[in-house]
């Protein structure tokens, strides 16, 4: 078993991630944001102490204090989406809990008590589902859980009412983008319950061609049935990003063009920005899932793109970088993982 | 495409929601995303967590709505949680509630946010155990029950025999109880 982005899945070209998250809350205890440091430290320990018997084979649960890790560390828990950024900031009375492939962490003490989450490369949300739905029985053996027959789970936000699900999935759409579709497809989705996000342009929170689709309603829809309306819908914008495909490229050799030169700088340069590595890396995934692109996997860019954000890299260092380190070692990083890329 | 809100910069940020067939759609740049709480809690953090959009930010927002637009119920702002002591003030400020009790205290008052948000309906799907075995049974059965439904729409029989006899054994089971 390796890192669960570095594992293969189900459309992994196009699909980056597929994560589910379940919100729960104890009836005993106030939620999270009226609880005494006291009652974190006592939930805290309730949900250690639910988890002690619980048998994942090889991928063991560590138990981890969130004052105990440096500003850093935790940024890059963030990077890798293992935790919430609302679960980074005030780390004392936080507990991870975190597998060893890191596919399952528990956040325990963010908005709700306890977020269950679990990651799955690929499109794989059953898989995920099951998972998460294993550990969510483990802990409801010993735990009493906030609930009410009409309402469903309680969470802090009526948002998250009735399964506590979110289901998410991440998707590589570079030629959607281009066909300047994603509105539209935004509209279609949104009548299903459904909703998708992507965030590009200005800022160095863009993501090349990124988009996410997730469940926006979690009250009168069972667990599985939102699961499968998001899966049906997913398996269709596949097919709508690779019919794009043909039209947006219509020529092999512009579409080859822009991958071949992307991979010359991103082999070439000294220092990078986080976005311009986004795009360009964009084009790279495009390539290998195009089958234009030897020596390189989505594998390689899924590992890559855990190991160059701010906080992996200052980690990774061991110190705090200043922008400018950080882009020399973001160019660095990436000639060193590229170096066979392209070679047959 | 220019920004909704600042009519300046570029929209970079598109979101769209339906709910009951009323559809509001926003297109923004990243900084009026952040400042409307699209992009969550505005800062070096958020930049880096393209999941979970707050919808919180929403709900709250929603609550904010000028008067007419959406009916709060009859208890006054200062209205207090007996358990947690939250006041409805705090619970419209924040877009979050204290505990579960909040839940009845407001109820009146959350109704009509929830519809808007969820729609009419009650819970469907997972059952804990401390709701007890007998309703996690029949909420397994009328789960099942869906799914057969949809099932036998598609034409996959050999799937909707299988959920039939598991509906059945549940049932069974659920009499045995009573």
């Amino acid at each position: 078993m390796s890192k669960w982005y570095l594992n293969p899945g189900s459309n992994d070209d196009i699909v980056l991630s597929t994560r589910i998250r379940l919100a729960r809350n104890l009836s005993s205890l106030p939620f999270q944001s009226r609880m005494t440091p006291e009652q974190k430290k006592e939930l805290c320990q309730k949900v250690r102490a639910a988890l002690q018997g619980v048998n994942l084979g090889d991928n063991k649960l560590s138990f981890i204090e969130m004052n105990s890790l440096s500003d850093t560390q935790r940024l890059a828990l963030v990077e890798t989406h293992t935790i919430s950024p609302e679960f980074m900031d005030s780390p004392e009375n936080k507990l991870l809990v975190l597998s060893k492939d890191e596919d399952i962490s528990i956040m325990v003490g963010e908005e709700d008590h306890i977020r269950i989450q679990v990651m799955r490369s690929g499109l794989e949300l059953n898989d995920a589902l099951k998972t998460a739905d294993l550990l969510d029985n483990v802990l409801d053996e010993t735990l009493d859980y906030a609930f009410s027959e009409q309402l469903g789970f309680l969470t802090a936000c009526p948002t998250n009412l009735g399964t506590g699900l979110r289901a998410s999935v991440m998707l590589h759409l570079p030629a959607l983008e281009q066909a300047g579709a994603i509105n539209q497809l935004a509209s279609t989705i949104s009548k299903l319950g459904l909703t998708i996000r992507g965030t590009y342009g200005e800022g160095s929170d863009a993501k090349g061609a990124q988009y996410q689709i997730s469940n926006q309603i979690t009250l009168g829809i069972s667990e599985e049935m939102a699961v499968q309306n998001l899966q049906s819908m997913v398996e269709q914008v596949i097919a709508q990003e690779k019919n794009a495909r043909k039209a947006v490229w219509p020529q092999p050799m512009r579409l080859e063009d822009i991958v071949w030169r992307s991979l010359g700088l991103l082999q070439n340069a000294r220092m990078i920005s986080g976005k311009e590595a986004e795009e360009l890396l964009s084009y790279l995934r495009l390539g290998v899932s195009m089958g234009i692109l030897p020596g390189v996997t989505v594998q390689t860019l899924n590992g890559l793109s855990t190991k160059i954000g701010a906080g992996a890299l200052c980690r990774d260092s061991k110190k705090n970088l200043s922008p400018d380190e950080r882009d020399e070692k973001r160019a660095a990083v990436l000639r060193q993982e590229l170096q066979t890329a392209g070679r047959t | 495409m220019l920004c909704q809100k600042c009519q300046k910069k570029q929209a970079t940020t598109h979101y769209q929601r339906t709910v009951n067939g009323e559809t509001t759609e926003y297109h923004v740049c990243s900084d009026c995303a952040k400042e409307l709480g699209l992009l969550g809690n505005a800062g070096f953090s958020q930049m880096f967590s393209p999941f979970d959009l707050h919808f919180g930010d929403l709900f709250s927002g929603m609550f904010g709505a000028p008067a007419g637009t959406h009916r709060l119920g009859d208890a006054p702002s200062s209205a207090t949680c007996p358990r947690c002591g939250i006041t409805l003030r705090e619970i419209m400020d924040s877009g979050k509630l204290g505990c579960d009790e909040c839940y009845r205290t407001f109820y009146r008052e959350l109704a009509p946010s929830i519809e808007k948000i969820h729609g009419k309906a009650a819970h469907s799907g997972k059952v804990p155990r401390s709701a007890g075995a007998a309703l996690q049974n029949r909420r397994k059965a009328e789960q099942l029950k869906a799914e057969l439904a949809q099932a036998i729409r598609e034409e996959n029989f050999e799937k909707a025999a299988g959920l039939r006899d598991q509906i059945k054994a549940l049932e069974s089971e659920g009499s045995h109880h009573e």
